[in-house]
């Protein structure tokens, strides 16, 4: 069962890549979304920054790769907002 | 290029969310003749007066993308400056824009991405009266200044000099 996380950055993806969010997968990756280039990487990147009020080092932003790593990354950088 | 103007670098840690630059331009009959023969646009709702009445406007219609060149002036010279890299912008013409109307185009930075370099900048541009007449929203990159390539850019300005 998706948590609303999981939904929320499904979401995301699909409006970034123009793509049916049912085609977001928790291992979709560039590989399997066409379209996801360097400049989509990017916007993908800001599109979550400005989501969730988040901020991504350049070492970060190499593994925002998939769904899963993304929900994986965002969720620990909530944690430590929700902490501070 | 000499060095000064290498390393006049606009500083991506001096901007922050909020920061507004505004620019200033009066829209005169000179620069959108300039711009009509510049883009090729010579569309005579934009050359003759008399045309754009017919069309039910008051005179010539300033080029839409006349406010976009401007826009790419205050980006390039003024904010964020040297070292940018305009990367997208998206333009909604909300009114038309006569000769002899001074528009003010202004920059704001909505959210800033340290990690990208990236700006996401809001775009507004109003008339003498206020009105406005433009907005969109803009991405521009900071790129940074590679270590270096000024003394060697120096050195073959002095070189050729």
């Amino acid at each position: 069962m998706k948590s609303p996380l999981d939904e929320r950055v499904q979401r995301i993806m699909a409006d970034v890549f123009g793509v049916p969010v049912e085609s977001i997968h928790p291992d979709s990756s560039p590989e399997t979304i066409e379209g996801w280039d360097s400049l989509q990487h990017l916007n993908l990147v800001l599109a979550l920054e400005q989501e969730f009020q988040v901020q991504f080092t350049p070492e970060e932003i190499e593994t925002l790769v998939s769904p899963e790593r993304i929900v994986t990354s965002v969720g620990q950088k909530m944690i430590v907002m929700e902490l501070n | 290029m000499t060095a000064s103007a290498v390393e006049r670098f606009a500083n991506f840690d001096d901007l922050v969310v909020g920061y507004t630059s505004v620019m200033r331009r009066e829209i005169t009959a000179a620069s959108v003749d300039a711009f009509a023969q510049l883009s090729g646009d010579v569309n005579p709702l934009h050359i003759h007066d008399s045309f754009a009445q017919a069309a039910g406007f008051s005179g010539r219609v300033a080029h839409g993308a006349l406010q976009a060149a401007y826009l790419s002036c205050l980006f390039g010279t003024q904010f964020p400056g040297p070292g940018c890299f305009w990367a997208r912008q998206t333009f909604e013409w909300r009114m038309p824009v006569f000769i002899g109307d001074v528009i003010d185009l202004q920059a704001t930075v909505k959210h800033k991405s340290a990690g990208t370099r990236t700006l996401l900048i809001g775009v507004e541009a109003r008339n003498q009266q206020g009105q406005l007449v433009m907005n969109g929203d803009g991405m521009v990159r900071m790129l940074a200044k590679v270590a270096g390539a000024g003394e060697r850019a120096g050195e073959r300005a002095g070189e050729q000099g």
